[in-house]
C-alpha cells in the first residue's frame, strides 16, 4: 500500500491537531472562554461603564451659620463648580443630571456632617462669621485636602468672601452674579496642528485608559496562561516518555511548530470569541447605554475601541503571542518533570510582566509615554506588542513606527523559532539533567 | 535488503558510549542485540533512527544512508515506554500512525485489528492511564508497527510480559519476519534469542564482542561442550584430573563438560568407556548463547554459578 509522500507539514498538522483537540476539548477551556468573553464584552462597553460610574454628581452642601451673609452662596458655588462647557453660552443651564457638581443648602450642620461621614455627601461647606467680622470657612470632607472638591471649595470660599465684602459695600446680589461667571479658558497643545488636549473630556480620557488596560491585561493573561500550557505540554511528552516515539517519526522542529500552532489555534479560538463579543458590545452600546443611563437621547458616548485599534491589536496580539509561545515551548523542553515547569518559565513571565507594567504605566501617565526610552522600548520585539498598543491607543505612534515594530517582531519570531528548535532538539532527550546555560549551549550545538 | 551499521562511535562527555559498533541485520530475519545495561544498545538504536548523531560511522538501509530513508521505514519501540496518560488508546494509535503518514481512517481500522489480535479490543476507548503495564506495552508495540515499517527496532520488547502475552508478541514477530521485515531487538532473555534470532551481536562497552549468525557465533566460540552420562558409579574424579576438561554443571542424568580448544571430544568418550560400565549419554553440544554472553561480557563463571544458585533462577 502506498501513502502520500510525507512532508514536514503533515507532521506539524498531526501534532497541532492533537494539541488543539486535547486543549480545546477540556472543561476548563470552556469555562475560561466564557469568562474571557464576558470580560471582553465589559471592555467593549467601557464607555458605558465609565459613564455609568461617573454618572453621580459630586454632592456639596453649604451650611450658612453667618446670618447676615450677603448674596446666595449656593448660586455662587454652583456657577463656579460647573463651568460652561459650551463656548457659545455664558452659562450651562442643561439638565440637572449632567452637572458634575450638585450644590444644595444645608439646614442642619450636625446631620449633614454625619451625611459626609456616611458618604452620602461629598463635602459640606460651613460658613460662619468670625470675631473680626470676616467670614470663616470649614470644609468637611473625607477626601484628601488636595482633592478636586477641596481645592474648588477653597476657591469658592474666596469668591464668597469677596461677594460678602462687595455686598457689605452695597453691591446687589443680582449685579454680583455676573461678576462670578468664570471666563472661558481654552487649553491647547503648543503644536497647533494637534487637537487641543482640552477637547478630550475626562470621561473620554478614562475610557481610553479603561480600553488600554483591558487590551494590555488580556495580552498579558493570554501569554502567561497559554505559555504555561505550551511549556507543560512540552514537558508532558518527556514525563510520559512519549518523546522518543514521536522523535522517531517527526523532527524536533515539526514537534515544536505543531505544538505552538496547536495551542495558538486554541488560544485564537478564544480570541475570536472575544473579538466577536467586543464587536457585539460596540453594536449594542447605545441601546445598553440608554437602559443603564436612562434616557440618553443626544448623549454622545466617548469613543472606546475603534476598528483600526482592533486591527492593530490583532496583529500585535498574534505576533507577540507566537513569539512568546515559541520561547515557552523551548523552555519547557529543558525540564523533564511538571514540577520544574514553573521555575523554567520564570524568565519569560518576567519579560512579559515588564512589558505589561511599562505599558500600563505609560497609559495612565506614571511613565511619560513620550519619553525616549519608552519609545525605544516600544520597538523591542518582546515589549512592542504591549507598548505599541499603549502608544497607539494614546495616539502617540505613527503608522511608520508601527510598521517598523511589526517588522522587528516578525524577524524576532523567525530567529526565535530557529533558536528554539535547536534548544528543543537538545532538550527533548536531556532527561533529568539540570538545565544550565553551558549544558544548553553544548546540547544545542550538538543538535541537528 | 539489509540494515548495515558501520563503525559507529559516539561520546557523551567523558563516556565513550559507542566505540566502533558494526553489524548487519538482514530483511526477513530477526537480529538479537545483546548487551549488559549501559552497553550502548539504546544509543545505537537512537542513532539508527536519526534521533542522535554519531561522532563517526554510518548507517545504511539498502545501501542508502538511513537518514534519508522515509520515516515510515522505521518502527521503534523505545525502552522507556510512553503513552499520553489522558488520551484514549485508539486516539494515541491514530496519532502516532498519522505521524508516519497513515490516513486517520486507515490507522483506526488497523489499530482495531491489532487490538483484537492482542485481545484488548475493549480498551480502544479507554484512557492509557487506566491500563495495566502489560496492556500498555502491547499498545506501544502496536504504535510501533501500525504503519507497517520495513525495519523494526525494539528495545526490550518482552520485558515484563506474562507468558501468554510473550507468545502473542512472538507470533507477531514471526509474522513480520516472514513478511520480509528486518527486526532488530534487544533483550536480556537468552531463551528468546535462542528461539527467535537468526543473527546476533553481543556488545560490551560500546564494542561488538561477538557477532554474526547464531550458527557462526556458536562455532566461532571455539569451546566444545560434551554432555556425558554414565551408569553405576557417578564419581567423575578422573575428569577433574584431566587438565583439558572441566565439569561445568552436574545434573542427575548427565554432566556438562567443557573442553579446551583443540581437544578431541572422543578422548573423553574413550576414557569414560574405559572407566565406567555403561555410557548412557554422549553428546557434543554447541555452547548456549547465555554461556557465550557471560563469557564475553566478563562475568566470571563462578560469579554466575553463585548467583544462579542463591537466586534460584529468578530471571527466567
Amino acid at each position: 500500500m502506498r501513502w502520500p509522500a510525507l512532508s514536514g507539514t503533515a507532521n506539524i498538522v498531526a501534532v497541532a491537531r492533537r494539541e488543539f483537540v486535547t486543549r480545546a476539548g477540556t472543561r476548563s477551556f470552556l469555562i475560561s472562554t466564557i469568562i474571557l468573553v464576558l470580560a471582553a464584552a465589559a471592555v467593549g462597553l467601557a464607555p458605558v461603564v465609565v459613564s455609568y460610574l461617573g454618572r453621580d454628581a459630586t454632592q456639596v452642601a453649604i451650611y450658612v451659620g453667618a446670618a447676615d451673609l450677603q448674596g446666595d452662596p449656593v448660586t455662587t458655588l454652583d456657577a463656579l463648580l460647573n463651568p460652561p462647557v459650551d463656548p457659545g453660552g455664558a452659562t450651562s443651564p442643561g439638565p440637572v443630571g449632567t452637572k458634575p457638581f450638585q450644590v444644595t443648602r444645608s439646614t442642619d450642620l450636625e446631620a449633614d456632617r454625619q451625611q459626609v461621614l456616611d458618604g452620602k455627601l461629598d463635602a459640606l461647606l460651613d460658613i460662619e462669621r468670625g470675631a473680626s467680622g470676616e467670614l470663616v470657612f470649614t470644609v468637611y470632607t473625607s477626601e484628601p485636602g488636595t482633592s478636586r472638591t477641596a481645592l474648588l471649595s477653597r476657591q469658592a470660599a474666596t469668591s464668597i468672601v469677596v461677594s460678602d465684602r462687595l455686598g457689605r459695600l452695597g453691591l446687589t446680589p443680582a449685579d454680583q452674579a455676573g461678576l462670578f461667571v468664570p471666563p472661558l479658558v481654552t487649553i491647547r497643545s503648543p503644536d497647533l496642528s494637534k487637537p487641543a488636549a482640552s477637547s478630550q473630556t475626562a470621561t473620554e480620557e478614562a475610557t481610553k485608559i479603561a480600553v488600554n488596560f483591558g487590551l494590555v491585561i488580556f495580552l498579558f493573561l493570554a501569554i502567561v496562561l497559554y505559555g504555561t500550557w505550551v511549556a507543560r505540554s512540552a514537558v508532558e511528552e518527556k514525563s510520559s516518555r512519549m518523546m522518543e516515539i514521536i522523535l522517531a517519526a517527526a523532527s524536533p522542529f515539526q514537534l515544536l511548530a505543531g505544538k505552538v500552532l496547536g495551542v495558538s489555534a486554541a488560544a485564537l479560538l478564544q480570541y475570536a470569541a472575544m473579538v466577536a463579543a467586543v464587536l457585539v458590545a460596540l453594536l449594542v452600546e447605545h441601546q445598553v447605554a440608554s437602559i443603564v443611563l436612562g434616557d440618553s437621547a443626544g448623549l454622545s458616548l466617548p469613543s472606546g475601541i475603534s476598528p483600526s485599534l482592533i486591527v492593530a491589536f490583532s496583529i500585535f496580539f498574534v505576533l507577540g503571542f507566537l513569539l512568546y509561545m515559541v520561547l515557552f515551548a523551548a523552555a519547557g523542553s529543558l525540564v523533564s518533570r511538571q514540577e520544574d515547569v514553573d521555575q523554567i518559565i520564570i524568565p519569560m513571565i518576567l519579560l512579559a510582566t515588564a512589558g505589561y507594567l511599562i505599558a500600563l504605566y505609560a497609559s495612565i501617565g506614571i511613565v511619560d509615554p513620550k519619553a525616549p526610552w519608552v519609545i525605544v522600548l516600544s520597538w523591542v520585539p518582546f515589549l512592542s506588542p504591549y507598548m505599541m498598543l499603549s502608544r497607539l491607543n494614546a495616539g502617540e505612534a505613527g503608522p511608520l513606527e508601527v510598521g517598523f515594530a511589526i517588522l522587528l517582531l516578525m524577524a524576532a519570531i523567525v530567529l526565535a523559532v530557529w533558536v528554539a528548535s535547536r534548544i528543543y532538539a537538545a532538550g527533548v532527550l536531556m532527561y533529568g539533567q539540570k538545565p544550565s546555560i553551558r549544558g544548553m549551549w553544548k546540547a544545542a550545538r550538538e543538535a541537528r | 535488503m539489509a540494515l548495515v551499521v558501520e563503525t559507529l562511535s559516539k561520546r557523551f562527555g567523558d563516556i565513550q558510549a559507542l566505540d566502533g559498533i558494526t553489524f548487519a541485520a538482514q530483511a526477513g530475519q530477526v537480529f538479537g542485540f545483546l548487551g549488559a545495561n549501559g552497553a550502548g544498545k539504546t544509543t545505537t538504536m537512537r542513532i539508527v533512527l536519526d534521533i542522535l548523531h554519531p561522532d563517526s560511522g554510518s548507517v545504511t538501509w539498502n545501501d542508502r544512508p538511513a537518514a534519508i530513508a522515509p520515516r515510515r521505514t522505521w518502527g521503534y519501540l523505545p525502552e522507556e515506554r510512553g503513552l499520553y496518560p489522558r488520551m484514549k488508546v485508539l486516539d494515541q494509535l491514530v496519532f502516532v500512525g498519522s505521524l508516519y503518514g497513515v490516513p486517520r481512517a486507515e490507522a483506526a481500522r488497523r489499530a482495531r485489528r491489532w487490538l483484537t489480535r492482542f485481545r484488548i479490543a475493549d480498551y480502544a476507548e479507554r484512557r492509557a492511564e487506566e491500563l495495566s503495564k502489560g496492556n500498555e506495552q502491547k499498545i506501544q508495540f502496536i504504535a510501533a508497527i501500525l504503519h507497517d515499517p520495513d525495519v523494526l527496532l525494539m528495545d526490550e520488547p518482552f520485558s515484563g510480559l506474562d507468558p501468554i502475552n510473550v507468545a502473542l508478541l512472538k507470533d507477531a514477530f514471526i509474522e513480520m519476519r516472514d513478511r520480509g521485515k528486518a527486526i532488530v531487538f534487544s533483550t536480556h532473555q537468552m531463551e528468546m534469542v535462542e528461539e527467535l534470532c537468526d543473527a546476533i551481536a553481543i556488545i560490551d562497552k560500546g564494542r561488538v564482542v561477538v557477532g554474526g549468525s547464531i550458527h557462526d557465533v556458536k562455532r566461532q566460540d571455539g569451546r566444545q561442550v560434551v554432555r556425558l552420562g554414565v551408569s553405576g558409579d557417578q564419581d567423575l574424579d578422573w575428569l577433574d584430573s584431566r587438565r583439558d576438561a572441566t565439569v561445568m554443571r552436574s545434573g542427575l542424568d548427565y554432566h556438562e563438560v567443557q573442553m579446551r580448544t583443540g581437544v578431541d571430544p572422543e578422548s573423553i568418550l574413550r576414557e569414560a568407556l574405559a572407566r565406567h560400565e555403561y555410557v548412557t549419554r554422549f553428546e557434543i553440544v554447541e555452547p548456549s548463547i547465555e554461556d557465550i554472553f557471560v563469557e564475553h561480557v566478563g562475568v566470571t563463571m563462578t560469579d554466575e554459578r553463585t548467583l544462579a544458585e542463591i537466586g534460584a533462577e529468578p530471571n527466567r
